[in-house]
């Protein structure tokens, strides 16, 4: 905000003729008795070393001694707060120190180094899902051994360094730089820590931002001063007196820590589901994601922006081709199927139907060409007798009564804003809303069923024939005749260019043999499936190459959609019009005893892989027929087809299972001599399962021992503090200057009378011994005036102190201490020896 | 603050992203906390707010030119949270210069405590001085978020005043005795009999037509009586706080202005002559006539003229005295101002019932002024040269 600069000017030149003096102090009414300076350090180093190591060992696992690794932590954290929480003096005590760690870790080195793979063979193991060992580590080393040796000694450094940037130089960003990537590590690949220790780094780094933000660091200089000014801006230096740093730390881990917490609760309370929309959207990004190609930055962009936004089942006016290189399929039900009875044939739902062949996209025919033909479609209303019916009235013997099946589909999240229309279904109760004449739609989008004319009956309920059939032969073949006219008109356009033409030249042979429609489709399909494979990772169609011609001429790799495609363009070079469907397959072989129900119909969940591509053909007299160029369909049922992701979640599941059979792995407290036995039997638990829940973690008993052992250690603390302090204070009146003993001695005396609340605040030396002595009973009369005396002599004249007058003031000194000591409450004592030092 | 909102947006867009791509809690967690934590920082915030009071204290009013202002600024904070970063955000400007200067201090403040800001300033010329406390500024631990506390009170005005000059002038026979008056000396004695000031005792050389009878025979003793001296008011101070549009240190004019005021109103009642300022008031845009009689007065005339503003237009109280048609008999008018302008001196020539006319005119720099007026006695007094320039001025 305030940015300082380099230059210590003090005051420039005032706009107005009112100066403001360098002058400037803080006071306080009442002096804080503890400000939480150094509770507020040790907690905030001890919740970034402990959380950032344990966080790491958490997400991946490893074998090790937890007792061993954790006593050494409290060794090194205990150290290095203590070294850093003294005087700066005592940091030449990190040069042995780091000796001794060097030549233990030379003396350790091939644990260390065995250590190392171990680990690094652990994360490799949990990330990808295998058993490789990408290190080959010897079976006779005891992998708990160097796994324990080397996160020891890293953890060595770890707790060195945080201890350092959080005490000595509080900095966020170096601390945020050493413990991010240990959880990142994890996160990155899917793994999230223990959420304690997670919450725990997350409460340091938190902690971290407010020190840094109190501690003034920024305006840190070399003077004593309080403030440092700039012009007429006064800031707060690193040695400000009354900061308060140290309980603004605490409560920001207290504020985050409760966040933490109270979160974690309520999500358990309320059974918290990841909503299925944010799923949907992780798969679509994911998926953009890993198509993002620098050749084809637009698209790529296109893609991911897509994937957030884009409904998928929104009906669009358009479907982009060849914008994939694979098809990936997470296993999630997209629809929920209930069939009254087995059809015994795969049941086709049909969603969108893509008309103009763009080379890139199928896409609806436009308004203009539907004005065009308004005199066909005006009939088409009147008589109700709609092109998405043709089929059922021309293909299906009406005999009165017929047999009807039922289908209720209930779509997923995703698809809450289209419908999935089965072949043959009835307009009952005029409920159907024809979308020109592709397409049929409901107004309940959420679950809907339809009556199925049943073709290969005799099974499922009897409709009445007037109950649908509302048209006669005349109007029918009036409507298909003109309706025809606009078929051929609209629904064999090709894109002009190269591309067609060479598709042409290479299947002339089935376009000049004049053979009828079934059997020029049927050799069309015989083409596709002796050209092209059925593949789900066919790549990417390039950017400017025409989607079938790449496919058939060059790829020769595709799923449904490419065959459907391929089979559309190749049937209207033929002369027959078609068009590209998209939808949901239910195959007959869901039609099992698993999936049927109590009352004899079947219940199926049609999964994402289910989703299809197809083509309608027309032929007249017949209508809009359904017919399957992907090889592997056409025989009523889908190919099983595995994936990578299927294959990774199998071989997942495979190895959880041998897990679940082989004993536990031991993390084991005790190193004994069968610890190399119990390697080689337990190894498949190196596969990377973790436990869901720690007992131990969970007791009781280790929160009590951590609290013990916390306050164990600021005990401990305490008590070195003391000695350390008295022995410098001592020091203090003793050395070979008289003058400093004086000032010292001063200075001591002024601090016990400030504990008793006789403070300074700025009065003049010879005012302050007056209100010393109208105001303490602890000094005799004229005792303070006395010492005033000698210090002023001491501090501001040539004058050198005399043996005697240093005894005095340490003899005055001396009886303050203890009189005002024996005075006080037993807590008052105990701040004064532990928290003050005074005695 | 800008750049930690941003850093802030940044961290809740990658929360989110990392909410919707990782399947597990924690990631929902992460999300929670970067999104609840400025809302827990914002409470804290309100709370210290609520809990806190600010007030402005100045422990002078009234300071001498250069001398130390001590401004304390009281802040109690009866909440459990400290604040690490309080700005304190401060105004101060002189009423006569009218300009504005800032000062602002980062300071922590303590939890349950109250604590104290001290300041001092110092204005190198007389004036009222008005300092004001806006609003203490607290910004929560990780800087996202800024309150403004309005202190209870948030102006505090101190009078800085001006150096009274000891000037050897000189006091014009005219004015000073065996004038007829009502008004007597109380600090000295005269040859007016209507009114006694003292008896003393007999001592050689006294009249015998003063001696008391009653008094000395009842002290037994020959007493005698001392006359009083009267005191007349026939000094008129036209005192204009107005300098040109083109004057460049404006504020060191009107110093220097007020100065002589006050030097030569000191004098005057150090001579015992009662004499009267008037002078225009801008606020009220009207005339004021006060008479002095002692220092207190002197004071509440200081203290009325600087509550309120210098003009520079004209000078408004020599034109409105000539206006007001005024009756009352001066021995001696004194035009007091730093506007110079010949145009306006035949206004001040055209005042009558006044035997004498002098113009002290407050000039920034050694010039001599055009006076084609004969009858009016012009001294000009350069800046800061109150005392030489005034040295053998006849009032």
């Amino acid at each position: 905000m305030f940015k300082r600069t380099n230059t210590n000017t003090n005051v420039e030149l005032p706009k107005n003729s009112i100066t403001v003096k360098d002058h400037i102090s803080l006071s306080v009414f009442r002096k804080q008795e503890f400000t939480f300076k150094y509770l507020s350090l040790i907690l905030t180093a001890f919740l970034g070393c402990f959380g950032s190591i344990y966080s790491f060992i958490s997400i991946f696992n490893f074998r090790f001694y937890e007792a061993g690794l954790f006593f050494y932590l409290i060794i090194f954290f205990m150290l290095f707060v203590i070294m850093f929480l003294l005087p700066k003096k005592f940091l030449f005590a990190l040069i042995p120190t780091s000796l001794v760690y060097i030549a233990l870790i030379k003396k350790y080195w091939d644990a260390y180094i065995n250590g190392f793979q171990s680990v690094f063979n652990k994360i490799y193991n949990t990330i990808n899902y295998s058993n490789i060992e990408y290190y080959k580590v010897s079976p006779r080393i005891s992998i708990s051994d160097c796994t324990t040796t080397f996160l020891v000694f890293s953890s060595f450094i770890l707790v060195m360094f945080i201890c350092y940037f959080v005490i000595v130089k509080p900095n966020f960003l170096i601390c945020f730089l050493f413990t991010f990537p240990l959880l990142e590590l994890g996160l990155y690949n899917g793994f999230a820590p223990k959420y304690m220790f997670g919450f725990m780094l997350i409460s340091f780094w938190i902690a971290m931002i407010v020190m840094q933000n109190s501690s003034y660091t920024e305006y840190a200089s070399k003077t004593n001063a309080n403030f440092l000014r700039k012009n007429n801006n006064f800031y707060s230096k690193p040695n400000i007196k009354f900061r308060v740093d140290g309980l603004s730390t605490i409560w920001a881990i207290t504020f985050s820590l409760s966040i933490l917490i109270l979160t974690n609760v309520v999500i358990n309370i309320i059974s918290y589901q990841r909503p299925q929309s944010i799923n949907n959207i992780r798969s679509n990004v994911k998926t953009a994601v890993e198509e993002f190609s620098i050749d084809d930055i637009q698209g790529s962009i296109g893609r991911i922006k897509s994937s957030i936004t884009k409904d998928p089942a929104s009906n669009p006016n358009s479907v982009k081709l060849g914008q994939y290189s694979s098809l990936k399929h997470k296993n999630t039900t997209d629809l929920v199927v209930n069939v009254s009875y087995n059809p015994h044939e795969t049941i086709y739902l049909k969603n969108y139907v893509g008309s103009v062949y763009t080379g890139s996209s199928w896409d609806v025919i436009p308004r203009e060409k539907y004005n065009e033909y308004s005199s066909v479609f005006d009939k088409i209303e009147l008589y109700k007798y709609y092109p998405q019916d043709f089929l059922l009235y021309n293909n299906i013997e009406f005999t009165n009564p017929f047999y009807t099946n039922s289908i209720k589909i209930t779509p997923s999240y995703k698809y809450h804003n289209a419908n999935f229309v089965p072949y043959y279904s009835l307009n009952k109760d005029d409920e159907f809303i024809y979308i020109d004449d592709t397409t049929i739609a409901l107004d309940n989008k959420q679950e809907y069923d339809f009556k199925i004319k049943n073709i290969k009956g005799p099974y499922g309920t009897v409709d009445n024939f007037e109950d649908y059939y509302k048209i006669n032969s005349f109007n029918k073949y009036s409507i298909e005749s003109s309706y025809s006219d606009f078929v051929y008109d609209n629904y064999m356009s090709l894109p002009k260019g190269n591309n067609m033409d060479e598709l042409y030249q290479h299947y002339s042979y089935i376009f000049e043999s004049n053979n009828p429609p079934y059997i020029v489709l049927s050799e069309i399909q015989d083409a596709l499936a002796r050209d092209a494979k059925y593949s789900l990772s066919p790549g990417k169609t390039p950017r400017n190459r025409d989607f079938v011609n790449y496919f058939l001429l060059e790829n020769n790799e595709g799923y449904c959609t490419h065959f459907a495609s391929a089979g559309a363009i190749l049937a209207r070079m033929a002369g027959i019009p078609t068009r590209y469907v998209t939808g949901y397959i239910v195959p007959k072989s869901e039609f099992n005893p698993a999936n049927k129900t109590q009352d004899s119909s079947y219940k199926i969940n049609v999964k994402d892989k289910y989703a299809h591509a197809w083509v309608e053909v027309y032929l007249d007299g017949i209508g809009w027929l359904p017919y399957e160029f992907t090889p592997g369909y056409s025989d009523g049922d889908a190919p099983e087809e595995e994936t990578k992701e299927t294959k990774k979640a199998k071989e997942t599941s495979a190895t959880k299972k041998t897990v679940e059979k082989t004993t536990p792995a031991a993390k084991d407290s005790r190193p004994t001599a069968s610890e190399s036995k119990q390697t080689s039997t337990s190894k498949a638990d190196d596969a990377g399962v973790a436990p869901k829940k720690n007992a131990f973690e969970n007791s009781i008993g280790y929160t009590i021992m951590l609290v013990l052992l916390i306050i164990m250690l600021t005990v401990i603390f305490i008590i070195f503090k003391r000695k350390i302090m008295l022995s410098r204070t001592y020091k203090g009146f003793k050395s070979d200057n008289n003058n400093l003993n004086i000032i010292n001695l001063y200075s001591y005396i002024t601090q016990i009378l400030a504990f008793t609340g006789i403070e300074n605040n700025n009065m003049q030396y010879l005012d302050f011994a007056n209100y010393v002595e109208s105001n303490s009973m602890f000094l005799k009369k004229d005792e303070m005036k006395i010492i005033v005396n000698y210090v002023l002599k001491a501090g501001l004249s040539e004058h050198i102190s005399s043996q005697e007058e240093v005894d005095f003031m340490l003899s005055v000194a001396r009886r303050v201490v203890y009189d005002v000591y024996n005075q006080q409450s037993l807590s008052k004592k105990l701040q004064m020896k532990y928290g003050f030092n005074f005695l | 603050m800008a750049k930690r909102i941003l850093i802030y947006l940044t961290i809740v867009f990658f929360s989110i992203c990392f909410f919707i791509l990782y399947i597990d809690l924690f990631s929902l967690i992460i999300l929670v906390i970067a999104i609840a934590y400025p809302f827990a920082m914002f409470a804290l915030l309100v709370i210290v707010r609520k809990n806190t009071n600010v007030n402005l204290i100045s422990k002078n009013i009234v300071s001498a030119k250069g001398s130390d202002i001590d401004i304390k600024v009281t802040i109690d904070n009866k909440s459990h949270f400290p604040i690490p970063n309080a700005i304190l955000n401060i105004e101060y400007k002189s009423t006569f210069e009218n300009i504005t200067d800032k000062l602002t201090a980062i300071i922590p403040i303590q939890a349950r405590n109250q604590q104290e800001v001290n300041f001092r300033l110092s204005s190198k010329y007389c004036g009222k001085v008005e300092i004001g406390l806006n609003n203490i500024t607290i910004m929560d631990y990780l800087k996202l978020f800024s309150i403004k506390i309005i202190p209870v009170q948030p102006v505090v005005s101190i009078i800085v005043t001006p150096d009274c000059h000891p000037i050897d002038a000189c006091l014009s026979n005219s004015i000073s005795e065996n004038q007829e008056n009502d008004v007597f000396s109380k600090t000295r004695g005269g040859d007016d009999p209507s009114e006694v000031f003292n008896i003393n005792e007999y001592r050689e050389g006294d009249k015998i037509n003063r001696i008391h009878w009653k008094l000395s025979a009842k002290a037994n003793s020959p007493m005698v009586k001392e006359y009083s001296h009267p005191i007349t008011n026939s000094t008129l101070i036209i005192f204009d706080l107005c300098c040109g549009e083109t004057s460049d240190n404006i504020i060191a004019t009107l110093d220097t202005l007020m100065e002589t005021l006050l030097s030569i109103s000191f004098f005057l009642v150090e001579n015992g002559a009662i004499h009267t300022v008037a002078w225009y008031n801008q606020l009220s845009e009207g005339l004021e006539i006060e008479i002095i009689n002692n220092e207190d007065d002197i004071f509440k005339l200081l203290g009325n003229i600087f509550n309120t503003n210098s003009y520079l237009s004209q000078p408004h109280t020599l034109i409105k005295y000539a206006n007001s048609g005024s009756t009352h008999q001066f021995a001696h008018a004194i035009h007091l101002t730093a506007y110079s302008n010949p145009d306006f001196m035949h206004i001040f020539s055209d005042i009558e019932n006044c035997l004498k006319l002098s113009l002290l005119l407050i000039e920034e720099k050694d010039s001599s002024t055009i006076n084609n007026h004969l009858d009016i006695d012009t001294v000009n007094i350069g800046i800061g040269k109150v005392r030489q320039c005034l040295a053998e001025f006849v009032i």
